[in-house]
């Protein structure tokens, strides 16, 4: 077995098991997700029209340009394209890891390639999985001492995911104490490249601040953020972290005194984000919300920890035991209080690999947790909150309502839902089915926000979205009840942005409902009596 | 200390903290799993609008005697109540983790179409629990044409 866990060959079978993982799920499309969608979406601006969509920073140029050749092509054609691209993940961190001098650098990718949380992400098409494949290729570059190079692509990756800025400065603070200027100057190509060729472009050399990438607060009085002001519990949490992989309780029992110097550098930056990831939105700073999928760009660092820590596997010293007793009682407390046994089970099976070890059979003790890594994608996955059945809760009942309500002859569909017409068109189910997208009063806030009307960029971008937007789009000024087309099918999840562009008083009044039903709302032009 | 490769011998002594340690964490843990075996942890229940109404024995024939524990399609019936005010009688259901409810309500005693009547009901589902679960569309054909044909058979 060691010879599997330290030749490059077994890395590569572990990304083609990490493919084949992702592309069984497209045949029910599992991981169909409006985030996926919306990578997909900016690279096809980027192919509808070049100049204003890659200088709008929100696209997330550099990725909206890796995919722009494939993007037009179609939906299927971008999410394989996308799981390979992040099945690149499994070799890097191998390589990161054998040259970090692990002694079997494969279960640091083993624990990438069955990260069901990264499965999910690679299938669906998440900007969070490309972080994952970019940071591993930094870190690679990074040991492999091309620190310029390491330095220019995380300078790029901060486009892609903001969050990402963290890794920007630990990598600053290494740098600064090791005296390495040249990752300095990698990190600053791209802003500066961007920044200048955008001043060019917007003929204005502060764009990059006047039109940053996202809002750094939601649009006044939008609803939609509130319930996203919460803390995360810790229920939450550990339903996350085994979702990012299992192997987190392997990790909880890592020797830090077995580490090189830059894996604690790496541990100092995954230590740094997930405690920003959790305090930020408890502070209310920045605007994002509590999903789990943002963890995602620890996983490399997790992985190389959980590397080090099965192989050699050392025997527990006091330190280790105190904090699988720890987390041994948190798994109680998480099942008392809400949570699964998923944590008390993982534990159990870290100390059979544990007393497996002791006995004189490393081997199997890494056997074992290799075994518990592949429960990962069918059993651990629900803290992901990835999956189609929890994020579009309402799609299935929304299939059978517009069959039931669609005769010989399909009725268009007006929706709030962004994934309908993706779902629709791939499962082929309801053909000829137009559909038609209820574009939401922030949504137009936020794109208008972030586009410059001086230079025609906004009214370009909405030009190029009016070919495309989870749909055919209905902006807001255009959603009134006499626009539709008379024999439209409105198909309406509960969310309260709706009554932003639909006005109760406007609209209750124009229309009768077909179907009341959890969370979802089906409803008809009203129709005139018979005389 | 046990090493992976070859060396010195491995340590068998069973008493020191590399083992005694592990065995109290998987105590810790496997205690948390008998007790959870044993005794679940309620589950967090939303307060009730209304405490369901009594099966009045009428409602028990229309179902064709459908009670607790009774199946149905593959569902286990997990409450049977009414009718409430408004004249419905609900059948709650359950399979595994996901609970939803079946609702007999007079014929035109509500605004939205149902997914299948009799002569004289209709019915609806809802109630979802989790509440971002999602029924499949075999589930709520089944489940409704299956209440359906019983009180067609009872009606």
């Amino acid at each position: 077995m060691n010879g599997g866990l330290q030749r490059p060959a077994g890395a590569w079978v572990l990304a083609a098991l990490y493919v084949a993982l992702g592309a069984a799920s497209f045949g029910d499309d599992r991981f169909l997700h409006d985030e996926g969608l919306l990578t997909h979406l900016f690279s096809l601006l980027i192919d509808r029209d070049f100049l204003p969509a890659f200088f709008l920073q929100k696209t997330r140029p550099p990725l909206a340009l890796l995919y722009a050749p494939v993007a037009p092509l179609s939906l299927g054609a971008f999410l394989w394209v996308h799981l390979l691209v992040s099945a690149a993940a499994v070799p890097l961190v191998a390589a990161t890891a054998r040259r970090l001098g692990h002694a079997a650098p494969n279960v640091a990718a083993a624990v990438v390639a069955l990260s069901p949380m990264y499965v999910a992400g690679g299938a669906a098409g998440l900007s969070n999985a490309d972080a994952v494949a970019g940071v591993s290729l930094v870190l690679w570059l990074w040991v492999a001492r091309r620190e310029l190079l390491a330095g220019v692509l995380l300078g790029t990756l901060v486009w892609v995911r903001a969050e990402l800025m963290v890794l920007v400065l630990v990598m600053l603070g290494w740098a600064g104490w090791h005296r390495r200027g040249r990752a300095v100057a990698g990190l600053l190509v791209w802003p500066v490249a961007y920044g200048l060729c955008g001043a060019v472009y917007h003929g204005y050399l502060p764009w990059m601040l006047h039109y940053p990438p996202a809002l750094s607060e939601p649009m006044e009085g939008n609803p939609f953020w509130q319930p996203h002001h919460r803390v995360a519990s810790l229920v939450d949490l550990i339903g996350s972290g085994l979702a990012l992989s299992p192997a987190i309780v392997v990790a909880s029992v890592c020797r830090p005194t077995t580490w090189r110097p830059l894996e604690r550098w790496w541990v100092a930056f995954a230590v740094a984000f997930v405690g920003a990831l959790v305090l930020l939105p408890r502070w209310q700073v920045f605007n994002f919300d509590q999903s789990p999928r943002y963890l995602m760009p620890v996983l490399p660092v997790l992985a190389l920890v959980v590397g080090r820590t099965v192989m050699p596997w050392r025997a527990a010293g006091g330190q280790q035991v105190l904090a699988l007793v720890c987390v041994a009682a948190l798994g109680v407390f998480a099942h008392r209080t809400g949570g699964t046994l998923a944590l008390s089970f993982t534990v159990l099976g870290l100390v059979l690999a544990a007393l497996l070890a002791r006995s004189g059979r490393p081997r199997a003790a890494v056997l074992a947790v290799l075994l518990g890594l592949a429960l990962g994608p069918p059993y651990f996955g629900d803290g992901a909150r990835i999956e189609r059945r929890t994020q579009a809760a309402a799609l299935d009942a929304m299939v059978v309502q517009i069959d039931a309500a669609t005769g010989v002859r399909a009725r268009p569909v007006v929706t709030n839902e962004p994934v309908l017409a993706a779902y629709l068109a791939r499962t082929g189910g309801l053909p000829g089915v137009a559909v038609y997208y209820v574009v939401q009063a922030d949504q137009v806030h936020e794109i208008s926000a972030l586009t410059n009307p001086a230079n025609g960029q906004r009214e370009r971008i909405f030009a190029a979205l009016r070919l495309g937007l989870y749909g055919t789009p209905i902006f807001p000024d255009a959603m009134v009840p006499s626009r539709l087309p008379p024999d439209a099918l409105l198909v309406l999840t509960d969310d309260p942005r709706l009554s932003i562009v639909m006005p109760p008083a406007v609209w209750d009044s124009a229309l009768e409902i077909v179907f009341r039903g959890p969370r979802l709302t089906v409803a008809q032009h009203k129709r005139e009596p018979r005389r | 200390m046990t090493s992976e490769s070859a060396g010195p011998v491995p340590d068998r002594t069973w008493w020191t903290v590399a083992v005694l340690g592990p065995l109290l964490a998987g105590s810790v843990a496997a205690g948390g799993i008998v007790w959870g075996v044993l005794d679940p942890p309620s589950p967090v229940v939303q307060a009730p609008t209304a405490a369901p109404a009594p099966l009045t024995a009428q409602a028990r024939a229309l179902l064709g005697g459908l009670s607790r524990g009774d199946g149905l399609v593959g569902w286990s019936v997990t409450a049977v109540s009414g009718p409430d005010d408004t004249g419905a009688i609900r059948v709650q259901l359950r399979h595994r983790a996901l609970a939803f409810s079946l609702m007999l309500a007079p014929k035109g005693s509500r605004p939205e179409p149902p997914p299948v009547q009799t002569e004289h009901w209709a019915v609806y589902y809802g109630h979802v629990d989790p509440p971002d679960a999602a029924l499949s569309r075999n589930a709520i054909r089944a489940t409704t044409n299956a209440l359906a044909n019983l009180v067609r058979a009872h009606e």
